[in-house]
């Protein structure tokens, strides 16, 4: 029987022929075991915990699609106010465009009365 | 087993305290790395519980868990082979003569001549063991500390009956050029 307790069963013993042999098979079971440090249960009970049920939140689709989610939320809400301030700038333009033009006819108008015309 | 595939945690508890022991020191005896035995261990077992429910009440317990410790083990040797520089120098840190905070089983040598002698003889037999290749060592641990008959080391090495014997034999001649002189 070996330091470690573990002692060789009669079948290997019948097969081992060679006392060499035999006498290594004996010695080898003299290697020292090691013991599992406490609490090694509760830490792989710990370990199961973290690893079996992993957040859904944590899932790698799920992260790609909220990072997809979120950016065409972004693009959308960018395009949403690029269009409203190129409508706004629009009407800026178009209201300016009319002052303008209203500008430009009292200014006809009044060169014509000047000229003392009456084709208005 | 029945019960763990159904979720019962405290069933596996039971599961990991009645195995414990057998699992990590197959892995201590495979890598030589007492450290690393104890989170390797600590992986089988979240395995063993995620796979639960492939498991067939025909085939034994003990060879079904031993054949995810040895694909564990497999995949640590696969592992380092890629950081093997990275490995080499962590084993190097580790192995100088410290096993690192793990208790031994058998701790009697108390005169420290005899201490010694039996450090080196344990040492000797720690790299005899290193020295054989994978699947002989395997059936080596298999066989001789863990007890288990041919038939369930060959099905954990997914081999012959035929293959296993040889296997062993190769071994035990592997191990008497090794251990000359110290028996």
């Amino acid at each position: 029987m070996g330091k470690d307790g573990v002692e060789m069963g009669m079948t290997e013993r019948e097969h081992i022929e060679d006392a060499d042999e035999r006498a290594a098979w004996e010695l080898l079971g003299r290697h020292q075991s090691i013991e599992p440090s406490f609490g090694f249960a509760e830490r792989t009970l710990r370990r199961l915990h973290e690893q079996v049920k992993p957040v859904f939140w944590k899932l790698p689709v799920f992260r790609w699609a909220s990072a997809a989610s979120l950016c065409a939320i972004l693009a959308a809400a960018g395009w949403v106010r690029w269009e409203q301030a190129r409508q706004a700038q629009n009407v800026l333009v178009y209201v300016s465009a009319q002052e303008d033009r209203l500008e430009d006819f009292d200014v006809v108008a009044s060169l014509h009365e000047l000229n003392g015309g009456s084709q208005l | 087993m029945l019960r763990v595939r159904d979720g019962d945690e405290e069933a596996f508890r039971q599961l990991v305290e009645r195995h414990q022991r057998a699992v990590i020191n197959m892995i201590y005896r495979s890598i030589g790395d007492s450290w690393e035995a104890e989170d390797l261990a600590q992986r089988v077992f979240v395995q063993a519980f995620r796979s639960a429910k492939r498991y067939r009440p025909t085939a034994k317990f003990t060879t079904w868990l031993f054949t995810i410790t040895r694909n564990t083990i497999l995949n640590e040797y696969r592992r380092r082979s890629r950081h093997a520089a990275e490995s080499l120098d962590a084993m190097t840190q580790r192995d100088d003569g410290e096993t690192g905070g793990v208790q031994f089983a058998d701790a009697r040598a108390t005169d420290p001549s005899q201490e010694a002698s039996e450090r080196e003889l344990q040492k000797h037999i720690h790299a005899a063991i290193q020295g054989l290749p994978e699947a002989q060592r395997t059936a080596v641990i298999l066989c001789r500390f863990e007890g288990m008959a041919y038939e369930e080391i060959a099905e954990v090495l997914g081999c012959s009956v035929s293959a296993t014997k040889s296997l062993l034999h190769r071994a035990r001649e592997s191990l008497k050029e090794k251990l000359r002189g110290l028996y």
